[in-house]
C-alpha cells in the first residue's frame, strides 16, 4: 500500500447516477420531445403573438368563449358521472363473471371501442333520428305520440360520448374489482350486515380507487371531445374543441385558437390536479 | 330422555352438485357451549358443511336447526353466527376497533356502546392497545386475534372457525390452540372449528366428527375416537393404528380371532366379538402392545422378527415384521428388556383384551 496524497473519491457522474435501463427511454423521450414538446412549445407561442396576452384577455372578457368553456365542463361532469355508474355495474359483473361470461362481457366491451369514432358517431344519428330504431320502437309500442327530439340535443351529445368513453370507465374498475376479495362480502353478511350495508361499508371503500381512476380518465377525456358533439348536438350544445377548430379551419385566426387550447389544456391539468389531491387526502384519511 | 334444547342440529343434510356428492346424510347434534372440531382430508365433506351451517351455501335436502329454530331460507346475516375465516377475511380499510364494531354496527348498535364492547372483547383477547392500528400492521397472529374478537364480540348462537390455524407457523399454533379454546369456554361460546390437523382436533375439542368422502365417519370424544373407532379410516386418521387381518370363528363358548402370525380370544358375550364367522380386522394402538415374558404363552399374541429397533428417550419403537410380510409398530418404556434384542431376534408380543378393537370386514 503506497500512501500518497489522499485521492479524492470522484463521484459517480450525471450518466452513472441514472437508474440502469435509462438508455431503453430515449427513443420514447425523443418522439416525445419531438412530436409533443415542440408543437406544443410552438402552439403556446403562437398564443402570445409578439408576447402579447391579448388572445387570453379576449377569451376571458367575452361572454361567448366562457359559457363554451362552462358548458364544456358542466356536460363532461356529467357525462362522468353517467359513465361512471353504467361501468360500475359493468365491471361489477365482469370481476365476478365465470370464464365464458367474461368473455362475452369483454368482447361485448371492446368490439365498438375497435370501430371509429366517427363511425359510432353516426350510428348513433340513425338509432336516434326522428325515423330511427328509438322513436319507432317507442311509437310502435305507443308510449309516446310523436317522435322524441333525440337528435341535435344535449341528451344525444351526452348518449353518444358515454357510448365512446364507457370501456375507459369499465377497464380500470375492474382492474380494482378483480382484486377485490369477495370473502370480504361473506364476512360482512356472517357479521351481520345485508348486502347493502356490506356494498357500502366493505365493497365500494375498496373499489374506490378504482372509481377516481375511471372518473378522471373519462372526465378529462371527455373535456377534449369533438367529433360526438359536433355530429350529435346542436350548435348551442358546442364544446370547446368545436370553438378551437373553429378558430383554425373557419376564423383562420390561430392566435385565438391556439389560446383556447392552452386555456384546454391548463383547466385539463387542474382538473387532474384535483383529483390527485382528493386522492391523497383519501388515503391519508384512510392511513390516520 | 327429556327433552333438551340444542345449539345446533343437523338432520340428514345433503348437497349435491350436479352429479357430485359433496355431502350425504350428514347428521349430528351440539350442546351449548360445546367445541366440536370437523376433520377429515380435503374434499372430504367438512368445509361444505361449515358453510351449511354459516348459510353461504343452501342444503339440496336435510334440516338445520339452530337453537331450535329451522334455518332454512335464513341468509347467513339473520343467522346471529360468529366467523373466523381461514385468512381472516379482516377488512383492510377498517381499524382494528373497527373491525371488530363492524357486526354491532350492523346491528344497529350506538356507536359509543359498540366502541365499548369492542374494546371490551379487545381486552379478552390481549389486544387493547392495538384498536387504532390497521390489519396489515398487525402479525398473523394478531390478526387471527382480530378475527376471533369480531367472531365473538355480538355473543353469536354459534361460533364457526375455518382452518384457525392455516395461516399461523407451527410455533404459535400450540399457543393459539390453547387460547382459542379459553377465550371460546370464558365467553361460554357453541363453536365449530374445521382443520385437516388430527393434533389440533385433539387438542381444542370436546367431540371430533371425522368426515370421509362427504359422509359423516365417526363422532365422538377424542378418546370414544381414539379407543373405539367404528372403522379402519378412523382409526388410520386419530393417531397411529396397525391393522391386523383375519378371520373371527366361534368355537366352545369363546370367539377365536386368528391371522397370519397373530390371534385373539375373545369371550363369546363380548360385544366385539362377531355373531358368526366372519373377516375381520383388529385395531392395535402401538402402546398397547408388549413383549410377552420368557416362555409365557399368552392368550393375545403375535409373532415375528425384529426389523428396527429406534431408541427415543422414553421409549422404544419396535418394527416388527410378520409371518405374511406385514409390519407392526410398537412402542415400548420396557427399555431393558428392548434394549437386549437385536434386529432379526424372533419376539413375542401381547395385548391386554381391553385393549383392541374388532372391526368387520
Amino acid at each position: 500500500m503506497t500512501l500518497s496524497s489522499p485521492a479524492i473519491p470522484r463521484g459517480p457522474t450525471l450518466v452513472e447516477r441514472l437508474p440502469r435501463g435509462s438508455a431503453l427511454l430515449v427513443p420514447a423521450l425523443l418522439f416525445l420531445l419531438l412530436f409533443y414538446v415542440y408543437p406544443l412549445a410552438q402552439l403556446i407561442g403562437a398564443s402570445l403573438p409578439g408576447g402579447s396576452g391579448k388572445n387570453y384577455a379576449l377569451i376571458f372578457s367575452r361572454p361567448v368563449f366562457l359559457r363554451v368553456i362552462a358548458e364544456t365542463f358542466r356536460v363532461s361532469l356529467v357525462v362522468m358521472a353517467v359513465t361512471v355508474l353504467v361501468a360500475f355495474p359493468y365491471a361489477y359483473a365482469m370481476a365476478n363473471a365465470g370464464r365464458r361470461a367474461l368473455l362475452f362481457l369483454t368482447i361485448a366491451l371492446l368490439i365498438p371501442f375497435w370501430v371509429s369514432l366517427l363511425l359510432r358517431s353516426f350510428s348513433w344519428i340513425v338509432l336516434l333520428q326522428n325515423t330511427g330504431l328509438v322513436n319507432q320502437v317507442l311509437l310502435g309500442l305507443g308510449l309516446i305520440e310523436k317522435p322524441l327530439k333525440l337528435i341535435r340535443t344535449e341528451t344525444g351529445v351526452i348518449l353518444g360520448m358515454v357510448h365512446v368513453l364507457l370501456p375507459y370507465a369499465v377497464l380500470p374498475l375492474y382492474s380494482v374489482m378483480k382484486k377485490i376479495d369477495m370473502r370480504l362480502m361473506e364476512a360482512s353478511s356472517i357479521c351481520g350486515a345485508s348486502w347493502f350495508h356490506g356494498f357500502r361499508r366493505v365493497y365500494l371503500p375498496m373499489a374506490l380507487p378504482g372509481v377516481m381512476a375511471a372518473a378522471i380518465l373519462t372526465f378529462t377525456l371527455a373535456l377534449g371531445f369533438y367529433i360526438t358533439p359536433a355530429l350529435l348536438g346542436s350548435p348551442r350544445d358546442m364544446m370547446i374543441a368545436q370553438m378551437i377548430a373553429g378558430q383554425f379551419s373557419e376564423q383562420l385566426n390561430f392566435g385565438l385558437g391556439a389560446a383556447l387550447a392552452v386555456v384546454l389544456m391548463g383547466l385539463t391539468a387542474l382538473a387532474f390536479a384535483l383529483f390527485g389531491l382528493g386522492r391523497v387526502l383519501l388515503a391519508r384519511r384512510a392511513a390516520a | 330422555m327429556s327433552f333438551e334444547h340444542r345449539a345446533l342440529q343437523l338432520d340428514r343434510v345433503s348437497k349435491h352438485y350436479g352429479e357430485v356428492r359433496a355431502l350425504e346424510d350428514v347428521s349430528f347434534e351440539l350442546r351449548k357451549g360445546e367445541f366440536l372440531t370437523m376433520l377429515g382430508p380435503s374434499g372430504s365433506g367438512k368445509t361444505t358443511t361449515l358453510r351449511v351451517i354459516a348459510g353461504f351455501v343452501e342444503p339440496s335436502s336435510g334440516a338445520l336447526l339452530i337453537d331450535g329454530r329451522d334455518m332454512t331460507g335464513v341468509p347467513p346475516q339473520r343467522r346471529n353466527i360468529g366467523m373466523m375465516f381461514q385468512d381472516y377475511a379482516l377488512f383492510p380499510h377498517m381499524t382494528v376497533l373497527e373491525n371488530v364494531a363492524y357486526p354491532l354496527e350492523t346491528r344497529g348498535v350506538k356507536r359509543s356502546e359498540r366502541e365499548s364492547r369492542a374494546r371490551e372483547m379487545l381486552g379478552i383477547v390481549g389486544l387493547a392497545d392495538f384498536a387504532k392500528r390497521f390489519p396489515k400492521q398487525m402479525s398473523g397472529g394478531q390478526q387471527q386475534r382480530v378475527a376471533l374478537a369480531r367472531a365473538l364480540v355480538f355473543h353469536p348462537d354459534i361460533v364457526l372457525l375455518d382452518e384457525p390455524m392455516a395461516a399461523l407457523d407451527k410455533k404459535l399454533r400450540g399457543q393459539m390452540q390453547i387460547e382459542i379454546m379459553h377465550i371460546a369456554r370464558k365467553v361460554g361460546a357453541t363453536v365449530v372449528s374445521v382443520t385437516h390437523d388430527q393434533e389440533e382436533a385433539l387438542v381444542m375439542s370436546d367431540r371430533i366428527a371425522i368426515f370421509r368422502a362427504g359422509r359423516l365417519a365417526q363422532i365422538g370424544t377424542p378418546q370414544e375416537l381414539y379407543t373405539r373407532p367404528n372403522s379402519e379410516f378412523v382409526a388410520d386418521f386419530i393417531g397411529e393404528a396397525n391393522l391386523l387381518r383375519g378371520t373371527a370363528r366361534r368355537e366352545a363358548g369363546t370367539c377365536r380371532l386368528e391371522g397370519p402370525g397373530w390371534r385373539a380370544i375373545l369371550p363369546a358375550d363380548d360385544p366385539r366379538a362377531p355373531a358368526k364367522t366372519a373377516a375381520v380386522t383388529v385395531v392395535l394402538r402401538p402402546e398397547v402392545i408388549a413383549l410377552a415374558a420368557e416362555g409365557e404363552r399368552p392368550a393375545n399374541a403375535l409373532t415375528g422378527t425384529i426389523e428396527d429397533r429406534i431408541y427415543l428417550g422414553v421409549e422404544f419403537r419396535l418394527i416388527v415384521r410378520l409371518a405374511d410380510g406385514s409390519a407392526v409398530q410398537v412402542r415400548s418404556r420396557d427399555l431393558a428388556r428392548i434394549s437386549a434384542l437385536a434386529q432379526g431376534d424372533a419376539v413375542t408380543l401381547c395385548w391386554r383384551d381391553e385393549d383392541f378393537v374388532v372391526i368387520p370386514g
